[in-house]
């Protein structure tokens, strides 16, 4: 079966960045791709001096490694996540990994419904079915804010959760730290749903305006990180 | 407004900062009980007013004098009224150590989304409890091996071998205070060096670079 998917997302700058007169270190992509679609959201390190670099090349290394692994048949979610990382490093050409690094998100989804959902590092993927929302992987309990693995930081495959997605897969929702650390956590189901409602309502050409906004008017008192969500999913 | 603010936290992630104080008899000679009453006074007052700050500083005080206890509880700056230290009794300083781990661990009063703790710890003698035991206990919890640490000895017979296994960095310093006066220098240096953490775009990394110059020497 063939179903219409839509996707949309937005990334802003925070206001610690915003202050110092540097790059937004998030970053997020949209891509047509081997029978679907993928969405990819990045927070390049604050701490290294490339991550805005290092996040944008994450961006585009998972369609490529998307587009040469379907090209290739394979089924093997740990042979695509190497390409992603070997991708990702031959994007940064002579620069040094250790400095560009950043967190990889993202979900790909067929026009059948199947799919994959993959996370390296901190953030949030909420996958959404008519059970209801869960997230991908939640937080480590021995964790504190922005602590996180990263493309850059390991190449370990095992550092990274996987699901495989089925047709019965609504949509899949992804958040960088800056959005997942001040989400409380019993209403991801509700932000799940305002963002695919809401937000996904608006007007194709401007719905990722309306979703900048919002990011850009945080509530949280004090919030200092970039911000970034996507959402890609089933067309209601 | 935002309709982001129904799914959202209320309040600001918090950057404990936890005091492990020597309260011991000897600390009641020579003013020094008098100047870190004062000196922590003071660094309470200057987060309560860090308004730039990316981070709400939350402080604590864990005392150790005769018994262990927590003298301060863990609050916002601005919330805490802190009463004065006494000082009185032997250094059971490897009971603090536990308190702190505990407390460290506690994920309903530090939640996973706070900064990094900073863990400030003063003496100015030896401890005379097992001490040993608490502070591998500390050092191998997996949240508060992350904390940044800061320590004091105070006056010649601190101990520096225990304050430098407590910081357990090649790179830290343990700074010394030869008289009171410099218990307020040292408390001066961690207020700077926490103000500076969440005033960062990254509070939980502290490079060399992050960290002001402290004025004391290091301990011998």
């Amino acid at each position: 079966m063939t179903m219409a998917l839509f996707c949309f997302g937005a990334t802003v700058a925070g206001p610690a960045h915003l202050r110092e007169g540097r790059p937004n270190q998030d970053a997020w992509s949209h891509t047509a791709v081997a029978a679907g679609h993928v969405v990819v959201v990045a927070d390049g390190m604050g701490s290294r001096p490339l991550a805005d670099i290092g996040a944008k090349a994450a961006c585009a290394a998972v369609p490529e490694a998307l587009r040469t692994w379907a090209r290739h048949g394979s089924t093997d979610t740990s042979l695509l996540l190497g390409l992603v990382h070997l991708l990702w490093r031959a994007r940064l050409g002579d620069h040094d990994p250790a400095q560009a690094a950043t967190t990889c998100l993202f979900a790909f989804m067929r026009n059948d419904g199947s799919g994959i959902a993959a996370q390296l590092g901190d953030g949030l993927i909420l996958l959404c079915d008519d059970a209801g929302v869960r997230p991908l992987r939640t937080r480590r309990d021995d964790a504190f804010a922005n602590t996180t693995e990263a493309l850059g930081v390991t190449n370990a495959i095992s550092a990274w959760t996987t699901v495989t997605l089925d047709p019965a897969t609504r949509g899949v929702l992804l958040c960088t730290d800056g959005v997942s650390d001040d989400l409380l956590p019993e209403r991801h189901h509700d932000f799940a749903t305002w963002v695919e409602g809401e937000i996904g309502s608006q007007h194709p050409a401007t719905r990722w305006r309306r979703l900048a906004r919002e990011l850009r008017e945080w509530p949280t008192p004090h919030h200092i990180d970039d911000k970034s969500v996507a959402w890609l999913g089933r067309q209601a | 407004m935002t309709e982001l603010r129904q799914f959202t936290a209320s309040v600001a992630r918090p950057l404990p900062v936890i005091v492990l104080a020597d309260t011991s008899g000897s600390m009641s000679v020579d003013g020094k009980i008098q100047a870190l009453n004062t000196a922590l006074a003071d660094m309470v007052a200057a987060f309560a007013e860090e308004e730039q700050g990316q981070a709400q500083i939350h402080v604590g005080v864990i005392t150790f004098g005769g018994t262990a206890q927590m003298h301060q509880s863990l609050v916002e700056a601005d919330k805490v009224t802190l009463q004065p230290l006494t000082a009185a009794g032997m250094t059971p300083m490897g009971a603090a150590f536990e308190i702190a781990r505990q407390l460290i661990e506690d994920k309903a009063q530090i939640p996973s989304r706070a900064y990094t703790p900073a863990i400030v710890l003063l003496s100015d003698g030896q401890p005379n409890d097992q001490w040993e035991g608490a502070l591998q206990q500390l050092l191998g919890s997996e949240r508060a091996r992350k904390a940044q640490r800061f320590a004091l000895g105070i006056g010649a017979d601190a101990d520096g071998t225990v304050l430098r296994r407590f910081l357990d960095n090649p790179e830290g310093k343990v700074y010394a205070a030869s008289d009171a006066r410099q218990i307020k220098t040292f408390f001066k240096w961690v207020t700077m060096s926490v103000s500076a953490r969440t005033r960062s775009a990254t509070p939980n990394v502290t490079g060399p670079g992050d960290i002001p110059r402290c004025e004391l020497d290091e301990l011998l």
